[in-house]
């Protein structure tokens, strides 16, 4: 064969370009995706982290008022499961689709806040939700001036 | 004559998917711009509710949030006169706690191809107060 019949190469031409579209729309679609559920995800990972933040608060204003008192000059003590369900309480409060859990001694409190974010472009590809996870920390302090740092 | 509808076929795909590629960027830059806002707006929100929480009473606790969030939000470049401020202090008391919901409209019409898009951001914040504090 001396070369293509005209017919046959402007129709492989065509493929050609019809194949290349779709990979790029794809492609396009694929990268917008990524972008606009990245930022949903960190929106929602700055949501998760406040909320962590101000329970953990929360529950570290529970000291063991009690125990202060015995001893004025000791350094302030949570009450652990006072501090654990007001900690709860709060992220039940403020955050309502989120889920908590919290561990509290007497020294400090940790709340983990778990909240789903709901993807809009990466739901074709099996993932809807994400577990959006934050941790906070927080210690008791007593006294008129900054904890020091 | 084959050369030319190949170079054809080139200037026709490239006319396809640019616009797409123009808008693709328009976009990325468009959530590159909210999601900057999205963190100034989290950041008033938290901030504010903190200065509120840490007021004398629930007056100051307004004046001290709405202090703190101008001054936040200036630092994040949130300027355009759009800022919205809403303090809840009916919780005002120890144990309770401030709660603070902030709105922000996104100037996204500054990029040409997104000129009709306006979003609007919020977040909302609270912030416990300390039940063994005092109040002066």
């Amino acid at each position: 064969m001396t070369g293509c019949p005209r017919r046959l190469l402007l129709s492989r031409d065509r493929a050609q370009s019809a194949l290349w579209l779709v990979l790029t729309a794809s492609v396009l679609v694929l990268g917008f995706g990524l972008v606009a559920d990245g930022g949903l995800l960190f929106a929602t990972h700055r949501r998760a982290l406040g909320l962590a933040d101000a329970a953990a608060r929360a529950g570290a204003g529970q000291v063991d008022v009690a125990r202060l008192r015995l001893d004025p000059a000791s350094p302030a003590r949570l009450d652990p499961a006072l501090a654990r369900s007001v900690a709860l309480e709060f992220v039940a409060r403020y955050g309502v689709e989120a889920s908590t859990e919290v561990a509290a001694t007497d020294e400090h409190i940790v709340v983990r806040v778990h909240v789903p974010a709901s993807t809009a472009i990466l739901h074709p590809f099996g993932r809807s939700d994400i577990d959006i996870v934050a941790e906070a920390e927080a210690a008791p302090f007593s006294g008129v001036e900054a904890p020091s740092r | 004559m084959i050369d030319r509808r190949v170079r054809g076929q080139g200037l026709a795909e490239l006319a396809l998917t640019l616009p797409g590629l123009l808008l693709m960027l328009m976009i990325t830059l468009g959530i590159g711009v909210v999601m900057r806002a999205d963190a100034g707006v989290a950041a008033v929100a938290s901030e504010a509710a903190r200065s509120g929480a840490l007021a004398s009473d629930a007056r100051q606790a307004v004046e001290d949030a709405q202090a703190r969030a101008s001054t936040v939000a200036d630092g994040y470049g949130l300027t355009n006169g759009s800022l919205g401020i809403a303090i809840g202090t009916s919780d005002f008391r120890r144990g309770g706690s401030v709660r603070v919901l902030v709105t922000y409209s996104v100037p996204v019409s500054s990029l040409s191809l997104l000129g009709w898009a306006n979003v609007t951001v919020r977040h909302e914040a609270a912030e416990p107060i300390a039940p063994n504090r005092s109040f002066r």
